[in-house]
C-alpha cells in the first residue's frame, strides 16, 4: 500500500482514482498517566505518555484509512493529510484522510 | 489516469463495541474495584486509629465544632456531668467537656477531643436521668472503639480516591461516591450498635437496670417514621433492632 | 437522590442519543447513495483531459452534539484509557454529514477537488472540566464543472 502525502507517487503512475478515504479514531490514556501528565506540568518537557497516545491514534486512524482503500481496490492513497483535535477531557482525536489511488 | 469514483466502507470507523455494553462493564468493574479498595482501606483505618496523638484530634474538634453555635447552659452541662461522674467516676469524667449546641433536632454527637456535644433539643425532649445516662454512655463508647477517628479517616479516604479517579467531574464522582457512602453506612451501623453496648453496661453498672437505653430507645421509635427498609442506608440502625439488642443483652444477664 | 436523577439522564441520554444516532445515519447512508455519482478527491487537479469552464468554493459545516450517556462514557474510558468508543460514531457522524452537506452546495458542478477538513470542539470548552459538549468539522473544496463529458478521462 503506497502512502504518500504529495499529489502523485514519485516514480509511479497513477492508474485510476477512487475518491476520498479517512481514518478516524479517539483514545484516552488512563487515569495514571493524567496524574503524571499534571505533574509534568509544573516542571515542563515532554509528556511521554500522551505522545505514546497521539502515536497509537495515529496508527491506528491510518489503518482505518487503509481499509477503506482496501475496500475500493486501491493499493495506494495519496495526498495525505492528518488533522487532530481533543474531543474529550484527556483523549485525543486523529483524523487522516487522503485519495484512494490505484498505482501501476 | 482515470476517475472511477466509488464509495469506500465506511463502518471502519466506528467500533463494533456495543456502547451499552461497555457502560455496564466499566461501571460494575470500577464499582467493584473501589468498593474493595475501600473495605481494605478501612480496615488499614481500624489499626491506624488509635495512634492519631490527642492533639490532633483536638484540632479535628474545633474545625466540627465551628459549624455549630455552642449554648452556655451552665446549668445542664452541670447536671450532666453530673450523671457522667456517677457513670464513670471523677478522674475519667474530668477528661471529657460537656457542650449544649444550638440544634432543634434531637442529637448527641461525639466530637473528636473528648468532647460531647449534646443539641438542644435533646435537652428539652430527654428529662430522664437513666436516658441522658444511657445517651452519655453511648457517646463514651464511640470514644472508647474511636469510631469517630476511624469514620473520619474513612470518608477522607473515600473522597480522595473517587475525586483523583475521576477527575473530580461532577456527575460520575457523584454516583460512586453515593455508592460508597452506602458501604460507609454499613461500618457505622456496626460501630453504633457497639456504643450502645459499652453505653448499656455503664448503665447497668450504675442504676442496676437497663431501662434507661430501652425507654430512650422506645422514645426514638415514636418519633421515627422510617421503615426498616430506609433505616438500611441510615448511620444509625432502627430503633427497634437497638431495642432488641438490648433486650437480648438483658436476657442474657 | 442525585443518584436516581443521574441514572434517569444516563437512560433518557442512552435512548434519544441511540435513536437520534440511527435516524441520523440512515440519512446518511441514503444520501451518499444519491450523491454517488459526484466525485470527490482531496487532490487538486483534475483528472487528465478536461477543461474546466467554472470553479468555485464550495462548503458543508455541522455541530453536533453529544448525549448524556455518551459523556459518562467516555468519563469511565477516560480512567482505565484505550478507544473511547462513544465519540467515535459522534465524529463520524459529523464528518459524513459536512461532506454531504458540502456536495449538496455544489449540485450542478462536475467535479469536487482539494478537499480540505477542519475538526473542532465547541460549547462547554471553557468549562472544559466537563469535558466537550459538541463536534463542528467544516469540509470545503472547490468544485469544477468540466466542459462535455463528465464521467472523465
Amino acid at each position: 500500500m503506497y502512502l504518500v502525502n504529495t499529489e502523485s507517487i514519485p516514480g509511479k503512475e497513477i492508474v485510476e482514482m477512487y475518491g476520498v478515504v479517512s481514518g478516524s479514531t479517539v483514545r484516552a490514556k488512563h487515569v495514571g498517566k493524567d496524574i503524571m501528565a499534571g505533574l509534568k506540568n509544573i516542571v515542563g518537557g515532554e509528556l511521554r505518555g500522551y505522545t505514546e497516545l497521539l502515536q497509537e491514534s495515529r496508527q491506528e486512524a491510518m489503518d482505518r484509512m487503509v481499509q477503506q482503500a482496501k475496500s475500493m481496490g486501491a493499493n495506494g492513497v495519496v495526498n495525505i493529510r492528518f488533522a487532530t483535535s481533543s474531543v474529550a477531557q484527556g483523549a485525543s482525536e486523529l483524523y487522516v484522510y487522503g485519495t484512494a489511488v490505484l498505482v501501476k | 489516469m482515470k476517475l472511477d469514483y466509488r464509495q469506500p466502507d465506511a463502518t471502519v470507523n466506528v467500533s463494533k463495541v456495543s456502547p451499552l455494553k461497555r457502560a455496564v462493564q466499566l461501571f460494575l468493574g470500577l464499582s467493584v474495584t473501589f468498593v474493595t479498595i475501600y473495605v481494605v482501606l478501612g480496615v488499614l483505618v481500624n489499626i491506624l486509629a488509635p495512634k492519631i496523638p490527642m492533639s490532633l484530634e483536638q484540632k479535628m474538634g474545633s474545625a466540627i465544632l465551628n459549624e455549630w453555635t455552642v449554648g452556655n447552659d451552665n446549668e445542664t452541662v452541670n447536671s450532666y456531668k453530673d450523671i457522667l461522674v456517677k457513670l464513670v467516676g471523677e478522674e475519667v469524667a474530668a477528661t471529657y467537656t460537656i457542650m449544649i449546641l444550638e440544634e432543634a433536632e434531637l442529637n448527641a454527637f461525639a466530637i473528636p477531643g473528648n468532647i460531647v456535644g449534646v443539641t438542644t433539643g435533646f435537652v428539652e425532649e430527654i428529662t430522664d436521668e437513666e436516658m441522658i445516662a444511657f445517651a452519655l454512655g453511648h457517646e463514651l463508647g464511640h470514644f472508647e472503639n474511636r469510631d469517630h477517628i476511624k469514620s473520619y479517616g474513612r470518608l477522607f479516604v473515600l473522597y480522595t480516591m473517587v475525586n483523583t479517579l475521576t477527575g473530580s467531574d461532577g456527575s460520575l464522582a457523584t454516583a460512586f461516591l453515593d455508592l460508597l457512602s452506602k458501604t460507609e453506612t454499613k461500618f457505622s451501623q456496626v460501630d453504633e450498635l457497639r456504643a450502645d453496648v459499652y453505653g448499656a453496661a455503664l448503665l447497668y453498672d450504675t442504676y442496676g437496670s437497663y431501662d434507661g437505653g430501652i425507654d430512650f430507645f422506645n422514645y426514638l421509635s415514636e418519633d421515627y417514621d422510617g421503615s426498616h427498609i430506609v433505616s438500611y442506608f441510615e448511620s444509625h440502625p432502627h430503633p427497634e433492632k437497638r431495642v432488641q439488642r438490648l433486650m437480648d443483652m438483658t436476657e442474657l444477664e | 437522590m442525585n443518584l436516581i436523577v443521574f441514572i434517569g439522564l444516563i437512560v433518557l441520554g442512552y435512548l434519544a442519543g441511540s435513536a437520534a444516532e440511527k435516524n441520523h445515519y440512515r440519512s446518511i447512508e441514503k444520501r451518499e447513495s444519491e450523491m454517488a455519482d459526484l466525485p470527490i478527491v482531496t487532490i487538486s487537479k483534475l483528472p487528465q483531459n478536461m477543461d474546466a469552464t467554472n470553479s468555485r468554493l464550495v462548503n458543508g459545516s455541522v455541530v453536533i452534539s453529544i448525549d448524556y450517556f455518551k459523556r459518562i462514557l467516555a468519563q469511565l474510558i477516560n480512567i482505565v484509557g484505550g478507544k473511547v468508543i462513544s465519540y467515535e460514531s459522534l465524529v463520524d457522524r459529523a464528518r459524513r454529514e459536512a461532506i454531504l452537506r458540502l456536495k449538496e452546495e455544489s449540485r450542478g458542478y462536475d467535479y469536487i477537488i482539494n478537499l480540505r477538513i477542519e475538526t473542532s470542539t465547541i460549547g462547554n470548552a471553557a468549562n472544559s472540566k466537563n469535558g466537550v459538549g459538541s463536534v463542528e468539522v467544516l469540509a470545503y473544496g472547490t468544485a469544477v464543472k468540466v466542459a462535455g463529458n463528465e464521467t472523465g478521462l
